[in-house]
Order: structure tokens, then C-alpha cells, then sequence
């Protein structure tokens, strides 16, 4: 290892007597990608101020390339060479894309002409060429995550801080957030990414640095960092309760003709988790899944993504990214499987809709390969694929499964079952309901027991599983 | 293949602007010479002059997003220094505004320094107490003539001195040229580094300077050429009228005057002020010169229900009647 571009030397900084960042030190190597994780409080945005300039620490040093430039503000970092995005998307909302980062040229170069040729060269590396002359603020907000990288592209950074570039997309648009962020390392620019879905982070990664409560808890290749000795579980997981859970039920009551089905229920769900819900047949276990989907009218409180949505209509649920694929699948069988899935991307606008298309089939070839077959001619596990396909076309977050096993043949349930763990992989968080609890608890975070309306039991599904007396008593294995 | 074919829609966009400028100018040349109508002239002649006004008040509070509602400091400091190097120096006006251009522009640093400290409403504030005090002032400044005003003598008919006998006509090409100059300087700002760097500020002062964006320096640089601007046409203004007064030139009306035009008629976009002026400077003489002697301000309640109609009409003021904003947009839909 060559001089690392990035040297970090006992940075301490507090505000107003609360230490942000206490003593952290590492180096990033030139070329490398550097992640950067912690829970919300960790000081993770802190330590961005501070190397992009924005804030000054109030110990320590930081070296770039050799030099100083703790305390030298944010345009004399940008000048040396470090651009950043930022958290919460900060475009410039009255000026085309291409206006966006022409101001980003002009760090560099004098003359709008040659701000221009840059600011498109860079446009076309991330993939946003064809967005050139729209305004700013018609892009999607993954578009705009490109457009701010785009921004900082320009600069011409040596070393790019990218914090929270993948938050809050849904899995395509991860993926293409990957992609980008390897094409830029491939250009030579050092990165150093802040980041929560864990699953998307590690694979991309050379090294990480974990932060908890201000401090460096630890340092290393992925690898490293996720076989944490002296705990069973990976160190990110302990570190990290995610800020607050994705999706998080309180008191949940419904019932059908004055027939209480749900008698409060309290479930949360983080993002990226599995969270399965088992229990008999009447249970509620329907009722749970499509109250909070607003297919039915519930009381309680549902909030999804800090927002929520206890009364709000259905079709504006299915919009913020949470789906159901709903018992008995309900297809439109007299349409073909291509319709059918077409049918789910509607819910979004834009030409991209039918991009996750791709992803589809690469978790179901078969459905590839039926394409122009009727919906109702496939068989029952096809047409399970079918419905979970007709769902990922919306770009869910949250994916809601009702007995995805339901009369499928058992060899086709492993399939279903490991399609959906894949689906999690890509940061997807599932709420799954299940008949079929041994295989459904192995796939599964954590469990919750339901027996006649209530909640009778949760936890880490692997000790719901084992259980004997949880088994006998509520789940009649 | 959008290599060749993109950078030209911003170049595109510019060439068009100019072609429009130079057939308006034409057309606006043209216009008195088949009206003979004084009062008509002379309202054209207002209309021009506010035009240029609100396209210098555009590059601070339009561009760079820093809404001044004292821009009449600057308006005032223009016409009060040319007509006082004229009357008791002897100075010609055509030299004079450019004094006074450079004093207003030297006023808006001023005011500039410790203000664009202040954040959002903050700045409106500041420069609407900062303009009525300059009023106070000069009211009782006994040096200007405090609140009677100064009168410009008539001596000869001459350009050096800008006095013309016959009608309004050389008044109509003087404030032409004025609203030209204007536009194309805020045409060449607006496709400068300076003109990206004043949007980006405006739309998000933490990005900006995450792009190497020097915040400060760049409102001081948008509120030194807003003041020169307006401070040249308070000049031209003093000898047009021949007559200043504080009331008349430091006004917070007349502040807010300068600032309407651009935005009624579109903030932040070049042809914003020019279409506001077209708009409300003659509705605003006509319905005083209809209404306004019937007393009980009925002129004025109709003028202000027209700007909240037109507020509420075309937020996005009414350039957006031309399409300027949709244009780029549909654009990439139709590659799409």
C-alpha cells in the first residue's frame, strides 16, 4: 500500500457538550472502496463534515494526500480534490440536469463552453446524457442520487464521499447504484460510502469501518467485520438496530361484521429483515397482512417509513413501495404472463417501469420461458412466481407474503422460499405468512406466534423454532 | 450520438434568446414613431425604464434568490448623485450616472457585508429597513434639499446633458438603450460562471459550496451589478422627470415597483422583467390615470387584484405563458 490518500488522526468533535466523534482514526487507501457503517448516531455524517470540510473537529487531524485540510472549509476541499452527496438529496431544483453539474465544472474550468462539455462527458458516465436538458427536479429520486454523483463527478474529485447514495431504493435501482459506484471506482476515484443496507454494502466494499456511539468499534475487509469473534452475530447487526424499524404496527385492531379478528397488534418490522408471522388457521394472520396493505378497515396505528398509513387508501400504500401478493394469488388468468406482469409496473410512471423486469427473471427463469402463456394455464408453483414477479414490478419495499406454499408442490417451495431470501438479499424487507413453519422459520429474522387475534409470542425465529413448548402449544407441530 | 447533439440546447437556447432581444429591440425602435400621443409615449417610456429597473433588481433577487424589497437605495443614490454633480458641478448626467451607478453599486457592497449574513427573510428585512432610513435621511438632509426635492434646471437641448425639448421621443431611445444594456447583462451573466453560481446559491447554499461555490462572494458580485444597473436608471430617471424628491426616488413603493415587474412576470428568468413591465407599469398608470381621481384608492385595489390574479394564475410568473419552463422538458420526452 502506497501512501493512503486519506489519513484520519484522533478526529474528535462534539456539539454542544455531545461528542459526535471521539479519537477515530484509519486510513483509506488510494483506489479503494471504504464503507462506512454505524446506526443513526454513530457519527457517521459528523466524520463526513469533517473530511468534506463542512464541519471543523475540534481534535485531530485530517490528511489528504499528505496535507492538512482539517479546518479548511468546504470549497478548499472540493478545490484539493474531495466531493461529496449528500444524505438528504440537495439538487439544484431551478436549473437543468445539465445546469446541475455544469456548477459543478466550475470548480475546474473558466468558460460555460468547456463547463459544458465536461458536465455532459460526466452525464453520460452516469448514465443521465438522455436527462440533459430536463429540470432538475423532474427527475426520480434515484435519478437524482446519480445527478448529485454526477455533480460531484464533475469537481473532479480524487477522493468521493457518498452518503446513503442506495438508501430507500428499491432493489433495481440499488443495483444500478452499485454499478455506478464500481464504474467510478474504475475511473480511479477513491470512495468512502456511508451506508444501511448491509447487504448491498458488504459485496461492494474492499474494507469498513464500523462506528457506534462516536467510536471506531472496528476495522476490516468485510469479511472480517461480519465474523465479529466472541459474538454469534455479525457485528453490523449488533451495531445497527436500523434507525427505527421500517414498518411498525401498534395496537392493530379489525374485524369482520362486528367479529373481532385482531384484538391489538403490536409488530415491527427493520428494513432488510424477515419477519414471519405463524400461527393456526384463523389466527389472523390474512387479516394482519391486509390490513396493513389498507385492504381492510383496521384501528391502531401502522407507520411505514416514518409515515402513516392507518387509513390511507390501498392504491397510495402500494405506491410508497408496501405489496401484498395476496392468498390464492389472484392472477389475471385469462391474461398472458408477460400482461401480467406489466400490469404490476403500472403503478409506477416513467419509462423505467418495466425495468425490473430483468430482475424478475433472473429470480423465476421460467416465467421467461412462458412469457406468452396464459396466467391460468401455468401451474401452481409458476403461477406463485408469477404473483411474487407481478409484485417486484412495483419496486416494493416492503413485500407482504399471504402462504406463498399454498397448494404448490413441495420441491417448488425450497425454490419460492430461497427467491424470497434472494429477494431480501436485495434489501426488500418481508413480512411473511406461512403454513409450512420449519421452513418458513429457516429463512426467517425473527417470528411472531398469533393465536386468535393476538400475539402470543415473538423473537428470533430460530428460538421460536426450537421451542417444544412453543411448537406444541401454538403451533401444533 | 448525444454528444454532438446535446451541448447545443443550452447554446440553442441562447442564440434564440438573442434573436428574440434583437427583433424586439427593432420593433420597440419602431413603436412611438406611429404613436403620437404624448401621454402614450411617455407611458412606453416608464414601461422601459422599469424594465430595466426589474431586470438589474432580476440578477440579485431573481438569479441568486436574495429578494430585496430596498432596492430604491439604490434607485435613489443613482438619481440623487448625477443630479447633484449636475446641478452644482456641472458634471453632465451622461457622465454622472456612471457615478451614480458606481455609488449604488458601492452602497449594495456595503449593505451587502453585514447582510448577507442573515438568512432567507432575514435579507428582505434588512433591506426594507435599510431603504426606509435612507428615506429619513435624506428628508432631512439639508445638503439635497431635504424633503423639497431638487429641480434640474433646463439649459439646452443636448445628449451630453440628456435634455430634450421636443416630446419624449429621444427619452424613448435613451430608455430603450438603458433596457437593452440591461438585458444583455443579464444575458451574458446569466450564461457565466457567475450565473450558474448564483442559481446554485439560491436553490441550496450547502451544495453550492460542496461544489466549490464561494456563497459570499458571489451574492456580493450579484448585488454589486443589481445595484449599478438601478442606480444608472435612477439617473436617467432624475432626467427624464427633472424633478427628485424622496418620496419619488427612495420610496419603499417605488421598491417594491421595481421589484414587481420580475416577479409577476417570471423571478430568475431573462425575459421575467421585460414581460412584467409590459404587463403592470401601464396597467398601474392607466388604472391611476382612470380611477385615481375618484379618490378611496380604487385604482389601486384593482391593481392589487390583478397581481393576485396573475399570482394566482401563473406562479411561475408569466413567462411561463411562452413555454420557457416547459420547453426543456418536452424535449427529452420526445427521445424518450
Amino acid at each position: 500500500m502506497s501512501e493512503p490518500i486519506l489519513q484520519l488522526r484522533s478526529v474528535s468533535k462534539s456539539f454542544s457538550g455531545i461528542a459526535a466523534n471521539v479519537d477515530i482514526s484509519f486510513d483509506v487507501a488510494r483506489g479503494e472502496i471504504l464503507g462506512l457503517i454505524g446506526p443513526n448516531g454513530a457519527g457517521k455524517s459528523s466524520l463526513f463534515n469533517s473530511i468534506s470540510g463542512a464541519i471543523v473537529p475540534d481534535r485531530g487531524e485530517i490528511l489528504f494526500e499528505g496535507k492538512r485540510i482539517s479546518g479548511l472549509g468546504p470549497v478548499a476541499c472540493t478545490k484539493r480534490g474531495i466531493g461529496r452527496t449528500f444524505q438528504v438529496v440537495r439538487s439544484f431544483d431551478s436549473m437543468t440536469v445539465l445546469e446541475n453539474v455544469m456548477v459543478g465544472a466550475f470548480a475546474r474550468v473558466q468558460r460555460a463552453r468547456h463547463a459544458m462539455a465536461r458536465a455532459l462527458e460526466v452525464l453520460t458516465v452516469c448514465g443521465l446524457d438522455r436527462r440533459a436538458d430536463m429540470p432538475a427536479d423532474a427527475l426520480t429520486p434515484p435519478e437524482k442520487r446519480r445527478l448529485e454523483v454526477a455533480r460531484a463527478l464533475a469537481t473532479e474529485p480524487r477522493l468521493l464521499l457518498l452518503d446513503e447514495m442506495l438508501t430507500g431504493l428499491t432493489p433495481t435501482e440499488a443495483q444500478e447504484g452499485v454499478q455506478l459506484v464500481r464504474a467510478v471506482c474504475a475511473r480511479g476515484i477513491t470512495i468512502i460510502m456511508v451506508e444501511h443496507v448491509m447487504e448491498v454494502l458488504l459485496p461492494l466494499v474492499d474494507r469498513a469501518v464500523v462506528l457506534h456511539l462516536g467510536r471506531k468499534l472496528a476495522e476490516g475487509t468485510p469479511a472480517e467485520i461480519v465474523r465479529n469473534p466472541g459474538s454469534s452475530a455479525p457485528i453490523w447487526a449488533t451495531a445497527m438496530p436500523p434507525d427505527g424499524p421500517l414498518l411498525s404496527v401498534r395496537g392493530l385492531t379489525a374485524a369482520y361484521r362486528g367479529l373481532r379478528a385482531l384484538h391489538g397488534i403490536d409488530l415491527t418490522a427493520s428494513a432488510g429483515e424477515i419477519v414471519a408471522v405463524v400461527g393456526a388457521n384463523g389466527a389472523g394472520k390474512s387479516t394482519l397482512l391486509r390490513g396493513i396493505a389498507g385492504q381492510m378497515q383496521t384501528g391502531g396505528g401502522i407507520v411505514f417509513d416514518g409515515r402513516s398509513i392507518a387509513r390511507m387508501p390501498a392504491h397510495r400504500i402500494n405506491r410508497l413501495g408496501v405489496v401484498l401478493v395476496p392468498e390464492g394469488r389472484r392472477l389475471f388468468g385469462r391474461l398472458s404472463v408477460e400482461d401480467n406482469l406489466r400490469l404490476g409496473a403500472y403503478a409506477r410512471r416513467g419509462p423505467d417501469r418495466f425495468r425490473p423486469l430483468d430482475l424478475v427473471f433472473s429470480l423465476f427463469p421460467r416465467l421467461q420461458e412462458r412469457l406468452s402463456q396464459r396466467a391460468e394455464t401455468l401451474s401452481g408453483g409458476e403461477q406463485q412466481m408469477l404473483a411474487i414477479g407481478r409484485a417486484l414490478m412495483t419496486n416494493p419495499r416492503l413485500l407482504m407474503l399471504d402462504e406463498p406454499s399454498q397448494g404448490i408442490m413441495p420441491r417448488l417451495v425450497d425454490d419460492i422460499l430461497a427467491a424470497v431470501q434472494r429477494i431480501r438479499g436485495l434489501g426488500v424487507t418481508i413480512l411473511i405468512v406461512e403454513q409450512r413453519l420449519v421452513e418458513t422459520l429457516a429463512i426467517a429474522d425473527r417470528a411472531y406466534v398469533l393465536q386468535t387475534g393476538r400475539i402470543v409470542m415473538s423473537g428470533p425465529a430460530a428460538e421460536i423454532a426450537s421451542d417444544a413448548e412453543i411448537r406444541r402449544a401454538y403451533l401444533g407441530m | 450520438m448525444n454528444l454532438p447533439f446535446r451541448p447545443n440546447a443550452i447554446t440553442r437556447r441562447r442564440r434564440r434568446e438573442l434573436l428574440v432581444g434583437a427583433v424586439l429591440l427593432a420593433l420597440l425602435g419602431l413603436l412611438p414613431l406611429p404613436i403620437g400621443n404624448v401621454y402614450l409615449r411617455g407611458l412606453i417610456v416608464l414601461t422601459l425604464l422599469y424594465a430595466g429597473l426589474s431586470q438589474g433588481w432580476n440578477v440579485l433577487g431573481g438569479y441568486c434568490g436574495q429578494i430585496s424589497l430596498g432596492h430604491a437605495l439604490y434607485f435613489g443614490i443613482g438619481a440623487y448623485a448625477s443630479t447633484i454633480l449636475f446641478t452644482r458641478f456641472g458634471i453632465p448626467p451622461t457622465l454622472g450616472m456612471f457615478a451614480g451607478g458606481v455609488l449604488a453599486a458601492l452602497a449594495a457592497l456595503l449593505l451587502g457585508w453585514p447582510c448577507f449574513r442573515l438568512s432567507g427573510h432575514y435579507y428582505a428585512i434588512a433591506t426594507l429597513v435599510i431603504g426606509l432610513m435612507a428615506e429619513l435621511l435624506v428628508q432631512n438632509w439639508g445638503f439635497v434639499n431635504a424633503a423639497m426635492g431638487v429641480t434640474i434646471p433646463f439649459h439646452t437641448r443636448s445628449w451630453v446633458n440628456l435634455e430634450f425639448r421636443v416630446g419624449v421621443l429621444p427619452f424613448h431611445y435613451v430608455m430603450l438603450a438603458y433596457t437593452a444594456i440591461a438585458w444583455i447583462i443579464a444575458w451574458l451573466v446569466e450564461g457565466s460562471r457567475w450565473g450558474f453560481y448564483w442559481r446554485a446559491v439560491k436553490d441550496d447554499g450547502t451544495a453550492a459550496q460542496s461544489l466549490a461555490v464561494r456563497v459570499f462572494p458571489s451574492k456580493m458580485a450579484a448585488a454589486s451589478i443589481s445595484g449599478a444597473i438601478t442606480g444608472v436608471g435612477g439617473a436617467l430617471y432624475a432626467q427624464y422627470i427633472g424633478f427628485i424628491d424622496p418620496d419619488s426616488t427612495l420610496g419603499l413603493s417605488l421598491s417594491v415597483l421595481i421589484a414587481l415587474p420580475a416577479v409577476v412576470g417570471g423571478v430568475g428568468t431573462l425575459w421575467g422583467p421585460l414581460i412584467g413591465a409590459a404587463v403592470l407599469i401601464p396597467l398601474q398608470q392607466l388604472s391611476a390615470a382612470w380611477l385615481g381621481g375618484a379618490g378611496g384608492g380604487v385604482d389601486l385595489m384593482i391593481y392589487g387584484a390583478l397581481i393576485v390574479a396573475l399570482a394566482l394564475a401563473r406562479p411561475q410568473g408569466l413567462v411561463s405563458l411562452f413555454g420557457v419552463r416547459s420547453r426543456s422538458g418536452g424535449e427529452v420526452a420526445d427521445d424518450v
